[in-house]
C-alpha cells in the first residue's frame, strides 16, 4: 500500500503547533485513539475546578510533542537510534489508549475486585497488541507492536527507552503537571517545561539525568508535583466524587447482567478483542446513568439516588480531612484505618457495618520522592548524582511522603450523625 | 496472606534486620519479589518494570511500605508451611549463584539472578546475549560471575531457551 505524506499541525494549548506526520496522523484517526476526545484528563475534578475538562486526547498529543523533541535531541547526542524514534513516538500517542471512563476513578474499583493492582497500562498494553486498527497501522509503518506495549509496559530491553516513559522525569509527568495546572488554575503546579527539556540528558550508567544547570527546574518539578497532589490529584471534595462513582460501579455490575463483560479485567480485553472498548467512555458511563435515573427514580436511598448525587453533585461529605507530612517511615495503611476505626463512636460504626456506602475512609500515604527512583544530577565533572544527594539541592529535605486521613458520610448521615471527633483538617 | 508479607518473610530469613529505611534493603527486596514471582511462580501480582538498576515494581514498593507491620506481625502463623517451601526453593537458587561469585554481596547476587532473567524471559525484544546486555547496562557487574550464573540458571532450567530470536521463558 502506497502511504501518502501528510503532515499536519494542531494548535495545542500548551505547547503550541503540534506537527504530526503520517504516522501520528494515522494513530489519531483510530477510533480507540478518538475515543480519548471523551475521557476527561482529570476525571471528576472538574466538580472542583470547573476547567478541569480537558482530555486524555490533548494530553496525549502533548506527551507525543515532548517525546519528540527529547527524542530527537537526544538522538543527535547518540544515545538513541535514528531507526528507534517512530517507536517512540508511537509508545507516547498510544500511552494511554487503555485509560478507563473517568480515567483514574474506576482503577480503584478493578483494583479491588481482581485483588491486584490493576494499572491503565494492563489495558493500554492489550489495546496495542489486539486492537485490529493499531496493529494493522504500527505493521505498514514497520514498527513491531510488541516493542510499543513493551515501553508503555516498562519492559523494553532499552531501560532508557521505559525510563522515558515512565519514571520520576517522564514525558507523561512533563505534559501533564503543565496541563492539569493550566485547566485548573492552579499555577504553583506549573513547571520549568523548556528547561527541563533542554538539559535533560543520559549519564554514563544510561539512565535519564539532568545536566546540573537545569537543578532549579528538577527541584521545581518535585515541588510542584507535591502542590498539585494535594491541591489537585487528591482534592478532599473530588476524590468523594471519585469514591462515590466506585461505589456506584459496584452496585450497577451487581444489579445489571448486561454488564457483565465489566465486570472483570478479561471481560474488558474481550471487549478490545472485540473493538466494542472504543465506546466504553465517559459519554457512555453518563448515558447508562441516565438511563438508570429514568428507570428507576432518584428518590429514596437507591442506586438512583447515588448516580443523582453524582450526577448533580449532591456527594458526600468531608467529615475528617487530615493531611501529614511525613520525613521518615511511614506507619502502614492498614495500621492507620485500624487506629481511625478504633477511635470512632459506636453510632458511625454500627452505620458502616449496615451498609459500606455510608461511611467510607480512605488512607492513602504517597511517596514525594524516593531514593531508588530519583533524578541524577550531571555535575560539572560529569558525575552522575541522585539529586537528593547532590550538594545544596533542597530534595533531600523535602518531606518524603504525604499522608492523607479522611472519613467521608453520606449526606443523609450527615444530617443526622455528628462527624467523628479527630483533629480536624490543617 | 497478603502478597507483599512473602518478600517480607524471605528477606527477613535470609537477612535479619532488613529495614525499608535503607535503600540497599529496598532494592534487595524488590529483587526477592521479583525471583519470587517471575522464576518461583507465586502470582504475586506486581509489574516489573525494567530500569537500569534491575526489575522494579512501584506497586510492590509502596505495599512493603503499607503492610510491613501486618507482614512483620504475621511470620509464624498459618502459612508457615508453605513459606518455608518458597524459602528453601529461593535459597536453592541463591547458594548456587553465591558459590559461584563467593565475593559477591547478596543484594548483588539477586540482582544478577534478576536481572539476567528479565533480560532473557520478560523484556522485549527478547536479549539474545543477557550477560553483554547486563554488563553493559550495569558496568560495575563481573563478567565473568554474570557468565557463570547465566549458565547455572540455564542449567536447573530457570532460563530456557536463548537462541537468537526466541523468546525464553522462566522455569
Amino acid at each position: 500500500m502506497e502511504k501518502s505524506t501528510r503532515y499536519k499541525k494542531v494548535y495545542d494549548e500548551i505547547h503550541g503547533y503540534i506537527e504530526l506526520d503520517e504516522l501520528a496522523l494515522r494513530i489519531i484517526d483510530l477510533d480507540v485513539f478518538q475515543r480519548l476526545r471523551r475521557i476527561k484528563q482529570l476525571g471528576v475534578t472538574f466538580y472542583v475546578y470547573p476547567g478541569a475538562v480537558h482530555t486524555r486526547f490533548s494530553h496525549s498529543l502533548g506527551v507525543y510533542h515532548i517525546i519528540k523533541k527529547l527524542s530527537e535531541r537526544l538522538s543527535r547526542e547518540g544515545y538513541i537510534s535514528r531507526d528507534d524514534l517512530p517507536l517512540l513516538e508511537a509508545s507516547a500517542l498510544l500511552h494511554d489508549v487503555g485509560h478507563l471512563p473517568y480515567s483514574h476513578a474506576l482503577e480503584t474499583f478493578y483494583t479491588r475486585i481482581t485483588n491486584q493492582r490493576f494499572e491503565h497500562e494492563d489495558l493500554s498494553r492489550e489495546v496495542v497488541l489486539n486492537d485490529p486498527g493499531v496493529s494493522e497501522t504500527l505493521s505498514e509503518f514497520g514498527i513491531d507492536k510488541h516493542e510499543v506495549a513493551s515501553i508503555i509496559y516498562g519492559t523494553h530491553r532499552e531501560p532508557l527507552y521505559n525510563q522515558l516513559m515512565s519514571s520520576d522525569l517522564d514525558v507523561d509527568r512533563m505534559d501533564y503537571l503543565v496541563r492539569d495546572s493550566l485547566h485548573t488554575g492552579v499555577t504553583y503546579g506549573s513547571i520549568d517545561l523548556d528547561r527541563l527539556l533542554e538539559t535533560t540528558t543520559v549519564d554514563r550508567d544510561g539512565n535519564i539525568a539532568v545536566k546540573d544547570k537545569g537543578l532549579i527546574a528538577v527541584e521545581n518539578f518535585y515541588i510542584a508535583r507535591l502542590h498539585m497532589y494535594r491541591g489537585v490529584y487528591y482534592h478532599k471534595t473530588s476524590l468523594g466524587y471519585e469514591l462515590l462513582l466506585t461505589h456506584i460501579w459496584g452496585e450497577l455490575l451487581d444489579i445489571y447482567g448486561e454488564l457483565e463483560p465489566f465486570k472483570t479485567i478479561e471481560g474488558l480485553r474481550t471487549l478490545i478483542r472485540r473493538n466494542a472498548f472504543r465506546y466504553f467512555d465517559d459519554y457512555w458511563v453518563n448515558g447508562l446513568f441516565y438511563r438508570i435515573i429514568e428507570e428507576r427514580g432518584q428518590a429514596g436511598d437507591n442506586i438512583g439516588d447515588m448516580i443523582w448525587r453524582f450526577l448533580y453533585r449532591k456527594g458526600y461529605k468531608v467529615c475528617l480531612d487530615h493531611v501529614e507530612l511525613i520525613y521518615r517511615d511511614v506507619p502502614s495503611n492498614a495500621e492507620i484505618e485500624e487506629n481511625m476505626w478504633a477511635s470512632m463512636g459506636g453510632s458511625i460504626k454500627d452505620l458502616a457495618a449496615i451498609d459500606k456506602k455510608y461511611l467510607i475512609i480512605f488512607v492513602d500515604t504517597i511517596p514525594i520522592y524516593k531514593e531508588e527512583e530519583s533524578v541524577n544530577i550531571i555535575t560539572r565533572g560529569g558525575a552522575s548524582v541522585k539529586i537528593y544527594e547532590y550538594p545544596g539541592s533542597i530534595i533531600g529535605k523535602l518531606p518524603k511522603y504525604m499522608l492523607i486521613k479522611r472519613i467521608y458520610l453520606h449526606p443523609y448521615i450527615h444530617q443526622i450523625i455528628p462527624c467523628p471527633t479527630e483533629k480536624r483538617a490543617r | 496472606m497478603k502478597d507483599p508479607c512473602i518478600v517480607w518473610y524471605i528477606a527477613s530469613k535470609l537477612s535479619p534486620g532488613v529495614s525499608l529505611s535503607r535503600l540497599e534493603d529496598r532494592l534487595l527486596m524488590q529483587k526477592i519479589g521479583y525471583i519470587v514471582q517471575e522464576i518461583l511462580g507465586q502470582k504475586l501480582g506486581y509489574r516489573f518494570s525494567w530500569y537500569s538498576y534491575g526489575p522494579y515494581s512501584r506497586a510492590l514498593s509502596r505495599d512493603l511500605h503499607s503492610y510491613e507491620e501486618l507482614c512483620v506481625s504475621s511470620y509464624d502463623k498459618d502459612d508457615e508451611m508453605s513459606l518455608i517451601n518458597i524459602l528453601d526453593r529461593f535459597t536453592e537458587i541463591y547458594v548456587k549463584a553465591q558459590m559461584l561469585c563467593p565475593s559477591e554481596s547478596m543484594a548483588r547476587i539477586l540482582e544478577i539472578v534478576a536481572s539476567l532473567h528479565m533480560l532473557s524471559a520478560n523484556t522485549y525484544p527478547p536479549s539474545t546475549d543477557p550477560v553483554g546486555d547486563l554488563t553493559r547496562i550495569k558496568p560495575y557487574i563481573s563478567r565473568t560471575c554474570a557468565e557463570q550464573i547465566f549458565s547455572m540458571l540455564r542449567e536447573i532450567g530457570v532460563i530456557k531457551t536463548i537462541e537468537k530470536g526466541v523468546s525464553s521463558d522462566s522455569a
